[in-house]
């Protein structure tokens, strides 16, 4: 009878975490270049299709209720979100979908899509945060100096000012971004691999790519995921209440 | 449970922070000189639950990991710096930078301050000064019986005096620029202060080295937009609203837990 119980009870756990995930996608509904994310569930209750791997195998009893659901993984949705005009002359947009600009922060490179840049006091191009901007050319550890003058920056990351080519941007291609990791602050780690130059990257000037984040499908899956959730507290209800009668109209002696 | 609620909290006050940027930007669209600020926004730290490249049990890489994010923040409020509109006064005192730099003034303790707002006026003691009595420097003294003030284009101010068919000239005005303008520190009273972001001021004379030019009797009003205020005032609220709708679903789910126990 446990059994039941414990079945449940992951079913509770998540949901809960698939709100968290939720409630994480909508406090960053405006944040620049944010990629949401997605919870992808295994062992869900009754699936008889996957081989259980982790119990006892040897009893039909044990395949079908000893299945517990889980958090199987996060999945990072790397579509594009929509760019917005800023008119910015530092504000970059990347409109190639696995495209990332590359920053020198004191943990290591990392990669974000969020090309909102500014100068420093040094005239370096820097994050928000004050990272410098990476450039194609390694050997510069200085990071991007901007001259006084008309910047215009090329759909291939070619910074050019008062018409002369100062300095090209490292933009990174990475085939599959769900190997990359979120770190927060717009910024992700490639763990154990460098990921190439892209041959296409599209940037856009004075532009802002927002985040993907759509309120809609969000709010049905919240939904989803509060029904969800009172859904496994019947099922822990009913469980408990068997369990009550089984101690205590069972044993009565009439 | 308890990370939705704190989660979609960030939410709501990195939108609060956001609306209370834009109520200040339309409190100002009237101000001279005033310059609109941007909110930025990031995502905050990620709690990792299992990491990527983890084995399972049966000796496969998980090619993904379970990380939970913790909501969003403030990175910065940014001064957008670009030109405002230009009115008309006819007032010989109301001046104008047309492209990049700062009018410079004293502050009381005798620091420098850098505005835009070039509205003068003249003191007890015939000097220029803004409209809360700082001095501009480099300092410049009307002459009492002067009858006609006249700044040029490179910020020359000259005066006719009675009698005199040329014009005598009294100084020059100078503007500051930065290197990094949105690192300025905003105090108020269209004011702003140098910091260690925005680096030195590099001083020169109108129309020099790529500091704009001087127009008398036009002041720059503020560079906000009421149309774009206005539709990210509409966003924010929304966003504000899906936020708190987070935390009641965080909310009425920590019920059901607590009704679980009957």
């Amino acid at each position: 009878m446990l059994n039941g119980l414990y079945v449940a009870t992951s079913g509770l756990l998540a949901q809960s975490r698939r709100m968290e995930v939720i409630s994480n996608n909508l406090a960053n509904i405006n944040t620049t270049s944010f990629k949401r994310d997605e919870t992808i569930f295994s062992n869900y209750l009754y699936d008889d299709k996957r081989v259980p791997q982790d119990f006892i195998r040897s009893t039909e009893y044990n395949k079908t209720i000893n299945k517990t659901v889980k958090l199987d993984s996060l999945y990072t949705d790397f579509s594009p979100g929509n760019l917005r005009q800023t008119g910015n002359r530092f504000d970059l947009a990347l409109e190639n979908k696995n495209v990332f600009f590359a920053v020198d922060t004191p943990y290591g490179i990392r990669f974000t899509r969020d090309g909102h840049f500014t100068l420093d006091q040094n005239r370096r191009l820097v994050t928000q945060d004050g990272y410098p901007v990476l450039s194609r050319n390694f050997e510069n550890t200085n990071g991007i100096i901007i001259p006084d003058g008309d910047v215009t920056i090329t759909p291939n990351g070619e910074i050019v000012v008062n018409g002369a080519v100062i300095e090209q941007l490292f933009l990174a291609e990475v085939e599959n971004p769900s190997t990359l990791q979120k770190m927060g602050r717009n910024l992700y780690a490639a763990i154990g691999f460098m990921p190439e130059e892209s041959e296409n990257p599209g940037v856009r000037q004075g532009f802002l790519e927002e985040s993907n984040v759509n309120p809609i499908k969000e709010m049905v899956t919240m939904i989803e995921t509060m029904r969800g959730f009172e859904t496994y507290q019947k099922v822990v209800q009913t469980i408990d209440e068997i369990n009550s009668k089984t101690s205590n109209d069972i044993g009565r002696l009439a | 449970m308890l990370r939705t609620l704190w989660t979609a909290a960030s939410g709501m006050t990195t939108q609060q922070i956001n609306i209370d940027n834009i109520a200040n930007n339309l409190a100002n669209v009237n101000t001279a000189g005033f310059k609109k600020s941007r909110v930025n926004f990031e995502d905050l730290l990620y709690q990792e639950i299992r990491p990527a490249g983890a084995v399972t049990a049966t000796g496969i890489n998980h090619p993904t990991g379970i990380q939970i994010g913790l909501g969003s923040k403030v990175v910065s409020t940014e001064k957008i710096f670009s030109q405002g509109n230009f009115q008309q006064t006819g007032n010989p005192l109301d001046l104008t930078i047309e492209g990049d730099g700062f009018f410079q003034v004293t502050l009381p303790d005798g620091t420098i301050g850098y505005t835009r707002n070039g509205s003068f006026k003249i003191d007890a003691d015939g000097n220029l000064v803004t409209a809360e009595g700082y001095l501009l420097e480099p300092n410049i003294a009307i002459p009492e019986n002067a009858l006609e003030i006249i700044v040029g284009e490179d910020g020359t101010v000259s005066v006719t005096l009675p009698g005199e068919a040329e014009p005598t000239e009294l100084g020059q005005i100078e503007l500051a620029k930065f290197i990094n303008p949105s690192g300025l520190r905003s105090i108020g009273k269209n004011i702003y202060l140098q910091t260690a972001a925005s680096g030195e001021p590099i001083t020169g004379v109108p129309g020099e080295e790529g500091l704009g030019t001087i127009a008398q009797g036009i002041l720059e009003m503020s560079n906000v937009n009421v149309v774009e205020e206005m539709v990210n005032l509409i966003t924010g609220q929304r966003a504000y609203e899906i936020n708190s709708k987070a935390i009641q679903t965080g909310d009425e789910m920590l019920q059901i837990v607590n009704n679980l126990k009957r």
